[in-house]
């Protein structure tokens, strides 16, 4: 992955200005969204304006009773941990950034509204780079405005915060990067060292990221001596090594292993542990094509890809390393969602237009930006942004997501610990929890009692919470669906109280 | 006016003053008469050059330097070394028409020369030395004048007054002899008389007792009845502390790495200072047991850009170290370099040395040098700059400091690590947050007047530069940093390091001490801001270090016997804390470090960051050391060898080019005065 700002112009504007530079620092150069940091007002007034039609998408969902696994993982182990009152019972759920922003107001919408704030200070970071291209306005407006109107980012916006946070800091951290190494502004070589060190907190695919910088410090910086590019590249990936450290660090003490984040069952990092949100890709093959097929949805991402070929041909590997990355990853059984891919190619793509490029090429663009948003409308999306798509469209819940909010209100007044849940693995018992909007009733695998009270659930709670799988066609099986239904194991001395379609509430007695 | 001014001739100075000064040395007479064909005085230049002391080309060229510095012939050639002083006044007094006078070999009137303020005889360089029937004899080294007159008038009454000339070095050193006591005393309890509560002479006031043994009985009484919550609530403090201090520190540095590319003084505003509106500068330089690096200090001073005739250099010597002022007097050091020499008295220590140089600084700025210092060349000329362009409150400006023997061990390594980010990120941070800044050791430069305002040095304080930086907040002074640095030789041994910097953490504990001694008056003089910065930078940095081990030693039993004991310590917000702290924390300020000594470009210590906690070790290590000596021994000053470092002789990086401005001496004209 890359994010690159490509144009042999900027360099020129760079030495001009580092004749002047102060001899305090080696160069002065300014970044081309230097003038923002100015304006905070200005920069929070855009990123509100440009976050209004993703808090509209977050509504309508909502309505929808939509909410995505991520958002609702992420809300269930904020509200365990705000009631449970110690953020490490929940085996510190990585990533932990967008978790600990959930956790002063663990409510369904929050990870929404979050991700929609970043969506619009991504955008107006993106805008403050496109102002400066040489096309009419009505073109710049477009240009941003198209792109980001697509299902796959308006899902990223809404339904993705870690994955949208990732993103708006990888523009912060490309920014400060081209300052640095081409500036020399050790403050933004600082904060695009810290950004890639927060991003890891953010994503797994922050050390991803990392690698692209550091392997790209040699086609950005000024000074090529072997010396100085090490000396880049380590003061960049420091931080994201001491992140990586630091969180092994943290589930080894915690957990007592240090890749914990990594192998188990709930993480995201391996795609076998969310089979339903990412394409199982683990062969070379497969990933390859897996890419090409994402690549359709990005023309805009491709057509900058030549002029940058055109412009620019030293920096155009650093232009196309997502590919690369992304069919590496794959390859190794990594997950890396689609729209993951489609946002990281729009962004890049957005900000690496050449500054300079020629006026005359506008209408092309134009063609192409109509061209990307209508593909991303006629190609079909996967998984659960198709989900989400059919939500938005029908304006009317699934029935899933009715079944879970019948389940959390019915339960959600039951006493303290009084339902043995497993909230983890493939059943959706967290959704359950993020709809109670209260993990009390709930005993739950981060407590004490929980194993113990799973061998023995008659001497710790009152009541079990159990996933039902619906038999199978009893013509094919030959069995039937009373038998079917009998062979679900019922706990010892437990009764049925409740039953909904895919779950089954047992009461003592 | 009454009194007359009586320029005598040589036969009446020789009559008048014979009473006096029979036993004595001579009162010299022109033998010459230097006039030019109209009957004017001949020129100054024109007559050492008929006298054979001055050669017609080298008066050319300090006619040329005085073309653009407008200053006096006379200041220029004593500075180039191409005259003695001695000749020159002699010269002087010719043009005048007045005698000249050997102040050295006369018998001096004290209780006349004790009418006058030490002060007011120094800056006016005038001396009465002899009074008889005759009137009052007056040595100056200025041409005397109306002003002159009036104010020895104001105190003499209405007497005749003779005058003669002298060098203003010989003023000097006659006056460090009459006033040997006043100096002295001024120089060690200057600052206690003037205000005494802010003076470090008391180390601990009786308040300051009492709370220190409440608390420690609080903390008894509680660990014998509360042994476990008492404990808890110690580790979440400490954590809590080490976590103030992590952000601050963070806070701080991106502020001043903010000021990266803010240049406090630019190159066009030091093109701009034109030679001859350049003011007089004083540099004091105090040196003990340095007889080795003092080539390199006449080196150093050389390099300078700025008029040598508006250099005021004393270097100040102390009496006990004889090797020292051999090797200063053969160094041959140029006529603007006065070898002032300090009797042997305790406190033997910098400030009340620096305190000396004070009374004589004839500067309007001033600054501290050491001896090994390699300050870049056009540092003075940014200090003015900096002055000329700053608030009329700023009293001080710092240069940062850096290391020329970066590379040579771990030490330098290290140290070179932690001074290119004190000085390159922190001390820019509290200046643009207008935080209280604590000087560093060399470097400063001053306001003469307002340091003297200020009370100059505590001597009782073994950090007086820090002291003086919050003591200047307190008084209602700014401080600023300027974007030049001076090179010093870092510590080499680890014996001189941890002498060092447990002087330097004594010495904060002791500013800790003096600023708490009332708080509330803290705040009142500084604000709730720059108070709260006292407090995290000065109050906070010893007390983080003597904190440091009473972490890390239980971590390390964790770690080694995987022990439980200690799980009890931990609430939830003390767990965070300090995960925090150990992970970020250190992190950070291994990050940061690395990001300083990038920006000097010595790129091959980043990796050495790695190493930053083994180095904090030795900080407490240092600290505990102080923390002793700060009862036992307050005010001993450990002193750092210099000299040591194998680049002491070679320089390890390239410093500027040696400007050959001043010419060799072929005799010096510098002058070893003696406090006796």
């Amino acid at each position: 992955m890359t994010i690159e700002v490509v144009n042999s112009e900027e360099d020129e504007t760079s030495l001009a200005e580092a004749k002047t530079a102060p001899s305090y620092s080696p160069s002065a150069p300014k970044s081309l969204w230097q003038g923002v940091r100015g304006w905070p007002w200005l920069t929070l007034a855009g990123t509100i304006v440009l976050a209004l039609p993703f808090l509209i998408a977050t509504y309508q969902a909502s309505l929808n009773l939509f909410i995505s696994n991520n958002h609702a993982n992420q809300v269930e182990k904020a509200l365990i941990a705000v009631q449970r009152g110690r953020l490490e019972i929940i085996g510190f759920i990585y990533p932990p950034i967008p978790f600990l922003l959930i956790v002063p107001y663990p409510h369904p919408l929050t990870p929404s509204i979050m991700a929609a704030f970043m969506a619009g200070a991504t955008a107006w970071l993106l805008w403050q780079r496109l102002s400066v291209l040489n096309f009419p306005l009505v073109v710049r407006v477009m240009l941003l405005i198209l792109p980001f109107s697509v299902p796959s980012m308006i899902y990223l916006a809404t339904q993705s915060i870690a994955e949208m946070m990732l993103l708006l800091v990888m523009v912060i951290v490309w920014n400060n990067f081209i300052s640095f190494t081409q500036g020399g502004e050790t403050r933004a070589g600082f904060i695009a060292g810290l950004g890639l060190g927060i991003g890891f907190g953010v994503n797994h695919y922050s050390a991803v990221f990392g690698l692209f910088f550091a392997l790209s410090v040699p086609l950005f910086i000024r000074d090529r001596r072997f010396g100085p590019i090490m000396a880049t590249v380590l003061v960049l990936a420091f931080p994201l090594l001491l992140a990586i450290f630091a969180w092994s660090y943290i589930n080894w003490v915690f957990v007592g292993d240090p890749f914990y984040f990594v192998t188990s069952p709930e993480s995201s990092v391996f795609v076998r542990s969310q089979p339903s949100d990412y394409r199982l890709t683990v062969s070379f093959s497969l990933a390859f094509q897996t890419v090409l097929e994402d690549l359709l949805s990005v023309p805009l991402y491709m057509a900058v890809g030549v002029i940058v070929a055109f412009l620019h041909i030293k920096r155009l590997p650093a232009y196309l390393a997502p590919i690369f990355l992304v069919i590496g990853l794959r390859s190794l059984g990594l997950a890396f969602p689609d729209y993951l891919f489609i946002g990281t190619c729009t962004v890049l793509a957005l900000a690496g237009i050449p500054r300079f490029t020629s006026a005359r090429l506008w209408p092309l663009l134009v063609v192409v930006i109509i061209l990307h948003f209508t593909v991303n409308f006629v190609l079909p999306v996967r998984d659960e942004v198709a989900v989400w798509g059919r939500a938005m469209l029908d304006r009317q819940p699934a029935t899933l997501d009715l079944e879970e909010q019948e389940i959390a209100q019915y339960v959600k007044s039951f006493p303290e610990k009084s339902i043995l849940l497993n909230d983890g693995g493939a059943n959706s018992g967290y959704r359950i929890i993020m709809r109670a909007g209260t993990a009390q009733p709930f005993l739950l695998p981060p407590d004490a009692l929980y194993q113990i009270a799973s061998s023995q659930p008659m001497s710790f709670v009152r009541y079990v919470l159990l996933p039902y799988i619906p038999p199978k066609d009893p013509a094919s099986t030959g069995i039937s669906t009373e038998a079917a239904e009998a062979q679900q194991r019922v706990p010892l001395g437990f009764r049925l109280k409740k039953s909904w379609p895919n779950w089954r509430l047992y009461e003592l007695g | 006016m009454g009194t007359s001014i009586t320029p005598p001739n040589s036969n009446n100075v020789a009559t008048s003053v014979k009473p006096k000064v029979k036993e004595a040395g001579p009162i010299f007479h022109p033998v010459i008469r230097p006039a030019t064909a109209t009957g004017q005085p001949q020129p100054l230049g024109q007559y050492l050059v008929s006298a054979g002391v001055l050669s017609p080309q080298d008066l050319e060229r300090a006619l040329e330097i005085q073309k653009n510095t407008r200053d006096r012939l006379g200041r220029i050639l004593i500075s180039m070394g191409l005259v003695r002083r001695y000749d020159l006044y002699q010269a002087l007094a010719l043009r005048w028409s007045l005698p000249f006078v050997d102040l050295l070999k006369q018998n001096l009137d004290d209780d006349l020369i004790k009418q006058f303020q030490l002060e007011t005889m120094i800056q006016q360089l005038f001396m009465p030395f002899a009074q008889d029937d005759t009137g009052v004899h007056i040595a100056t080294a200025l041409q005397p004048s109306a002003e002159l007159e009036k104010l020895l008038t104001e105190v003499l009454g209405e007497v005749k007054l003779h005058f003669y000339v002298t060098t203003e070095w010989d003023i000097d050193q006659v006056l460090r002899r009459t006033h040997r006591a006043e100096i002295l005393d001024g120089a060690i309890y200057g600052l206690y008389f003037r205000a005494p509560h802010e003076s470090a002479y008391t180390v601990f006031t009786q308040r300051q007792f009492m709370v220190l043994g409440i608390l420690l009985v609080i903390l008894m009484v509680c660990l014998l009845l509360w042994v476990g919550p008492t404990l808890i609530a110690i580790n979440l403090f400490i954590n809590i502390a080490f976590f103030a201090n992590v952000l601050f520190r963070f806070v701080i540095s991106l502020a001043g790495a903010k000021s990266e590319n803010h240049e406090p003084v630019t190159q066009d505003e030091i093109a701009a200072l034109n030679d001859d509106e350049l003011p007089i500068y004083t540099i004091l330089v105090p040196v003990y047991r340095e007889a080795g690096v003092i080539g390199m200090l006449m080196k150093n001073l050389a390099d300078l850009d700025y008029p040598r005739e508006k250099l005021d250099i004393l270097v100040l010597l102390e009496e006990d170290d004889q090797e020292t002022i051999q090797a200063a007097k053969a160094a041959k050091p140029p006529g603007n370099v006065q070898l002032v020499v300090l009797p042997n008295q305790i406190p033997k220590t910098k400030p009340k040395a620096c305190n000396v140089g004070l009374y004589f600084a004839r500067g309007e700025f001033l600054v501290i040098y050491d001896a090994e210092d390699r300050p870049d060349p056009d540092q003075l000329k940014k200090a003015v700059a900096a002055f000329k362009k700053g608030p009329p409150n700023l009293v001080c400006v710092q240069a940062a400091l850096n290391y020329f023997n970066a590379n040579e061990n771990f030490l330098t390594r290290m140290f070179t690590l932690e001074y290119s980010y004190w000085f390159d990120y922190m001390l820019p941070g509290l200046d643009r947050l207008k935080l209280p800044i604590p000087l560093g050791g060399t470097s400063n430069h001053f306001r003469t007047d307002a340091l003297r305002e200020l009370g100059g040095w505590d001597p009782f304080n073994v950090t007086e530069d820090a002291d003086l930086g919050v003591r200047a907040s307190a008084e209602g002074f700014t401080v600023g940093v300027i974007n030049s640095t001076t090179y010093e030789e870092a510590n080499t041994r680890a014996g001189n390091w941890v002498r060092q910097r447990s002087r330097w953490i004594k010495g904060y504990m002791q500013t800790s001490l003096v600023h708490l001694r009332a708080p509330h008056r803290l705040v009142k003089q500084v604000g709730w801001r720059n108070a709260a910065g006292f407090l995290l930078l000065v109050v906070g940095t010893p007390l983080t270090f003597l904190a440091a081990p009473l972490l890390w030693i239980p971590y390390l039993i964790w770690i080694v016997t995987d022990t439980r004991a200690f799980d009890p310590l931990f609430l939830p917000l003390t767990l965070y804390l300090s995960l925090f702290n150990l992970l970020i924390g250190n992190g950070l300020a291994i990050n940061l470090s690395m990001m300083a000594v990038f920006k000097r470009k010595l790129y091959y210590l980043i990796p050495w960051a790695l190493l930053n906690p083994v180095y904090w070790l030795l900080h407490s290590i240092a600290s505990y050391k102080a923390l002793y000596q700060l009862f036992t021994r307050p005010f001993f000053w450990e002193k750092t060898l210099h000299g040591i470092s194998k680049s002491t002789h070679t320089p390890a990086v390239p410093v500027a080019p040696v400007v050959p401005a001043v010419a060799t001496p072929t005799n010096s004209t510098s002058s070893v005065s003696k406090v006796i």
